[in-house]
Parts: structure tokens; sequence; C-alpha cells
């Protein structure tokens, strides 16, 4: 590196400092480099900033947050597109995708807007959000349902109605928090039951409106029948599509698989995977879809996958581990077990969905553990190590459910 | 594993890569053009990525495939704007800009003492093309065989205009320098 035009000798290579930034150099030269920045009173970072800042003319750019709700108002149907799985055409996001609204997509934004990320709005709030002037494609909480109850308890504690993804007119958001269920009437009339911890994203558009939503978590539907008009639900990669039924489809951060259970009518279900993800699923059918596969499990299943709607959750030879991270959604407990083993243990049971008391009981009688307290974690811890079950005896049932099962033992 | 996933329509990816290279590409259109303008092109090239984002080039990374389609709609831009200049001519500041009317020399601003405001008016005395390079090569953090796709021009060449660059900060800095 040449050093004509400096005033005097560089006592360091420029290359290192060069490679610094760019960071592209060995930890010799990174630390070169920033002890000569230091000296100069800088940093990298300071560096990366000021150069940065100087493109545009001193500028400053466009609010990223406003330039991605203004992104998501032009790639309107951002969801379908992503529903659809690969290769298949996506015709009723056509368009959308080609329009381009520029600029004029932000400005098409409404009210709802001014809603915070984190706000908790009072069920007063989301009847209004409900109710303002934009499209068909609308949802109002129902106040009526077998949830009334647990409405009016969640209505207190404040649902969270937000666009963690920007809030736009064209993609909204409601979500439950732990233990919480909301129950929701789109505008064509179907009817979603949010089980807690879940998010319901929903696609509107302003001339077409849509029967696509997003979920994470868990959620029930009961889809009225629009001739012609599939309603699509997605979840990760696996889009289910029916026409007039009663589902539910779960999955979690951090699930596997996605769950699907048919309590009537019949839908399609499609991963990524093409026709090796694909399944259909008739009443009492339940489909488990992964990335690389789908599978059916034996049918007339489906309802103790969707007891959790009338406060029930039913696990039927369920590892230890996903009762007790269903529990956390429910419950809002976090679960540590001090024997890893536990975790494996199929249990068979039926618990109560509102009183955590109970189902605590349960699986404390159950796993044959004590439960120690400390804040929000529960430790199980087993009773009697040397007693603990075998492995060819991991299978415990409840004792209501098999009376003559010895518990534990 | 971020293309992998743009692929498959993860939308969080997609999203992650907006907020990533979004002021980068609206100041990296900038340079060349107007700021609305700037930013219909950038909404324009990140709009493409998820449209696209099947044919992309698992091989090239994301900063270089974006930054290389703002350049390309600059381009197009001036083109259609019916413009005779190339867009380096055009772009090139006649001034310094953003320090005021009465932009302060270096020596100003090292007996105020503010390295940082130093730098910055140093780097806004660079030619437009030894901006670009620096900003690819130390904010966006490409080889100099990328920042030279990017720029359509031969990694010597890039390689060149770094250098450059350099030495127009080097001087400056060491005024600033605890010996």
């Amino acid at each position: 590196m040449e050093s004509s035009n400096s005033p005097r000798q560089e006592p360091v290579s420029w290359d290192a400092i060069d490679r610094y930034l760019a960071g592209r150099c060995t930890p010799q030269e990174a630390a070169i480099a920033k002890a000569y920045l230091a000296r100069c009173g800088l940093s990298g970072s300071q560096v990366k900033r000021v150069v940065q800042r100087a493109e545009g003319a001193g500028e400053q750019a466009p609010s990223t947050q406003d330039a991605w709700q203004a992104l998501i108002g032009r790639l309107e149907g951002l969801d379908q597109i992503e529903a659809s799985p690969r290769g298949e055409s996506t015709p009723s996001s056509q368009p959308w995708t080609s329009l381009k609204t520029g600029r004029g997509g932000a400005a098409s934004r409404t009210p709802i807007s001014s809603l915070g990320t984190r706000a908790l709005p009072s069920a007063s709030k989301i009847r209004r959000v409900g109710g303002h002037s934009l499209p068909q494609w609308m949802i109002v909480p129902a106040a009526a349902g077998v949830l009334g109850l647990v409405l009016l308890v969640v209505a207190q504690m404040g649902i969270f109605t937000r666009a963690q993804r920007g809030i736009t007119p064209q993609i909204r958001e409601y979500a439950t928090s732990t233990g919480q269920q909301l129950q929701l009437t789109l505008s064509d009339g179907t009817r979603v039951t949010l089980a807690p911890q879940s998010t319901l994203r929903i696609a509107t558009a302003p001339t077409t409106p849509s029967r696509t939503v997003a979920i994470v978590g868990e959620a029930y539907f009961d889809v009225r029948t629009v001739p012609g008009a599939p309603f699509i639900v997605r979840t990760g990669n696996v889009a289910t599509r029916v026409l007039g039924t009663t589902f539910s489809v779960r999955r979690y951060p951090g699930d596997a698989h996605v769950q699907v259970a048919v309590t009537s009518g019949k839908v399609a279900v499609s991963g990524i995977a093409g026709p090796r993800s694909a399944l259909t699923l008739a009443a009492g059918g339940v489909g488990f879809v992964t990335d690389s596969t789908a599978i059916q499990i034996s049918a007339d299943s489906a309802r103790q996958y969707t007891a959790w709607t009338t406060g029930k959750l039913v696990f039927h030879e369920v590892p230890a581990r996903d009762v007790l991270a269903t529990l956390t959604h429910w419950y809002g407990y976090q679960f540590a077990l001090t024997d890893s083993a536990l975790a494996s243990y199929r249990l068979t049971t039926i618990l109560d969905a509102q009183s955590s008391a109970n189902a605590l009981g349960t699986i404390k009688l159950l796993l044959n553990v004590d439960l120690t307290f400390d804040g929000d974690v529960v430790t199980l811890h087993p009773r009697q190590a040397r007693h603990a079950p075998s492995r060819d005896m991991h299978r415990l049932r409840h004792p209501l459910t098999t009376p003559n099962a010895e518990v534990g033992r | 594993m971020w293309s992998a996933r743009l692929r498959a329509g993860d939308v969080d990816v997609f999203r992650t890569i907006f907020e990533t290279y979004w002021t980068g590409l609206w100041h990296f259109a900038r340079r060349s053009v107007p700021g609305d303008v700037a930013e219909d092109i950038a909404q324009d090239v990140m709009a493409d990525l998820w449209r696209r984002r099947d044919a992309i080039d698992p091989n090239i990374t994301f900063a270089q495939y974006l930054f290389k389609a703002v350049r390309n709609r600059v381009s197009n831009y001036w083109r259609h704007e019916r413009t005779s200049l190339a867009v380096e001519e055009v772009s090139e500041p006649e001034t310094p800009i953003g320090m005021g009317s009465a932009p302060m020399t270096p020596d100003h601003l090292a007996a105020a003492n503010d390295v940082e405001m130093a730098l910055a008016f140093a780097i806004r005395q660079l030619s437009e093309i030894q901006r670009a390079v620096l900003t690819l090569r130390w904010v966006h953090e490409m080889t100099y065989e990328q920042v030279a796709e990017v720029l359509s021009i031969s990694p010597d060449a890039a390689r060149q205009h770094g250098s450059r660059a350099q030495r127009t900060i080097r001087p400056l800095l060491a005024k600033f320098r605890i010996p």
C-alpha cells in the first residue's frame, strides 16, 4: 500500500484495516486494525456507520417499517402466494402481484395502523377494528358460542390484536396468550376458535375477498361453504384446503409437523414435497405433515385432537414431553425434568383445560413425581428413583381410564 | 440457508432480508437518483426478490444480487429519462453534499476534534465510484470480486478505487491519531 499522500509514515497496513472493515481478516489483523482505529478515536462500526450515512447525500432513508408496509401493500396476496405449493399456479394472486402501487400502497393505510405493536386493546377496540369500513373480509369476535365464557375472561385480560409484521389493511393479525382462547367469526361466516399462544393472520384484498388464513399455534375452524371458493389454512409450508367442514390445525413454533384433525367434511392437505406430502382427510381423520412426508393415523381419532374447544385436553399415548408442551400453552408453566427419561413416557389422560391445579395433580400421579414450583417453572422430580418405570412399562395410564393399571410402578 | 428458506416462501426470512438491506439499497440508489425514485427502485428490487425467489442463483449473495439489481434499475431509469449522460457522470456531486453551504475543511474539523464528522467529510470528498466501492466493501462486507461484479467493473479497478479512497481518508485519520 502506497503512503505517498500520507503526511507521515503509517504504523499500520491499511490493507489490514480494509480487510478488517470488510469482515475478511485474520484475528491478528483485526487486533491491529482495532487498535489503530481506537487511537484515532474510532471503532469499526463507527466507520461503517459514517460510510453508510455518507451515501444518499446525508439524507435519511425512508423508515424500514414504513417501507415494509408499502411493500406488503404492493405484494398484496403475499400469503396466497406462499400458501400455494410450489409449481402450482396462483391465479387469484396475479392481479395483485402485477399491481404496482408504489408508495401509494402505504398511503392507503387506515387508522388501524395506529394500534401499537404491543397494544392490548379492549374487546370493544377489537370490535371497532372489525367494523372498520374497509373490505368485506372482516373479523368480528363472536359474542356467543361455546366459548362465550372464555371470551368474557379474555376480554377482561385483553387480547392482543396486533400486526407483528406491520399492520396494514392487507394483513391483520389476531393472537392469544397463555391460556386464552378467542372465537372469531370471519365475514364469510366461517368461525374460528384460536387456541392459547396462537396467532391468526388474515390477508385481505380490497377487491377479491380471500379465504386464506395463516396460523401459528392451533386453531379450530367451522368453515362456511362458499361454492367455488376453497378456504385455505396455511401453517408453515403446509396448506390445508377445504370447502365446508370442521377441523383443527396445529403447528406451534418448534413443532416438527403440522397436525390436521377433521371432525366433519373433507379437507385436502398439501406440504411442499408434492404428492409425498399431500393427504386427503375425511371426517374423523388425523394427519401429520412435514416438509418431506405426510402420514394419516387411524381414522376416528379426530375428536381427541379437537377436544380442547370444549375445555378438555385429551391425550392418548402421548409422550410426556408433548403433554407438558401443551400444558405450557394452556397454563403458562415451563416444565423442567430432573430425569430426562420421563420425557418419553407415554401418557393417556384427559385434563381440564381450565384448571391447572387439577391437571398438575393428574400429571403428578401419572408420572409418579413430586413437583416443585419456582415462579413459572415447575420441576418434576421422580418420587422413587429406584422404582422408576422400566423401559417396557413406559405406557402409563390414567387410573380412571385403566383402573387396574398400577401407576408408575 | 437463507436462500433455501426464501425459496420455500418463508416470509420471516424475506422480512429479515428486507430489514437488513433496505437502508443500504435506498442509499445506494440515492447516490444517483432523486429520493422518491430511489425508494421506488429499492421497493421494486425487493418485490422482485420475492417474486423471483425461485429463480435466484443460490451461488451469489443476497447483497450482490440486490445491489446489482439496484444498479441495473438506476441505469434503466436514466435510459428512460432519455439522458445521454452516463450514470456515473450524472451522479457525480458538484460540491460535497450535506455539510452546509460553508464547507469545513478537514483542518477545521480536526480542530473541532470530531473525528466522525471529519471522516464523513472526507468520504463525501470521494468520487461516486470510490464511495460505492467503500460502501459495498466496508458496510456490506463484500470481497473486491463481489464489489466489481455489482458495479460492473474489473476486480482490479475495484481494488484501485478502494485504495484511492483509503488514501484520501488516511491522512485525515492520522491527524486524530494519538501517537
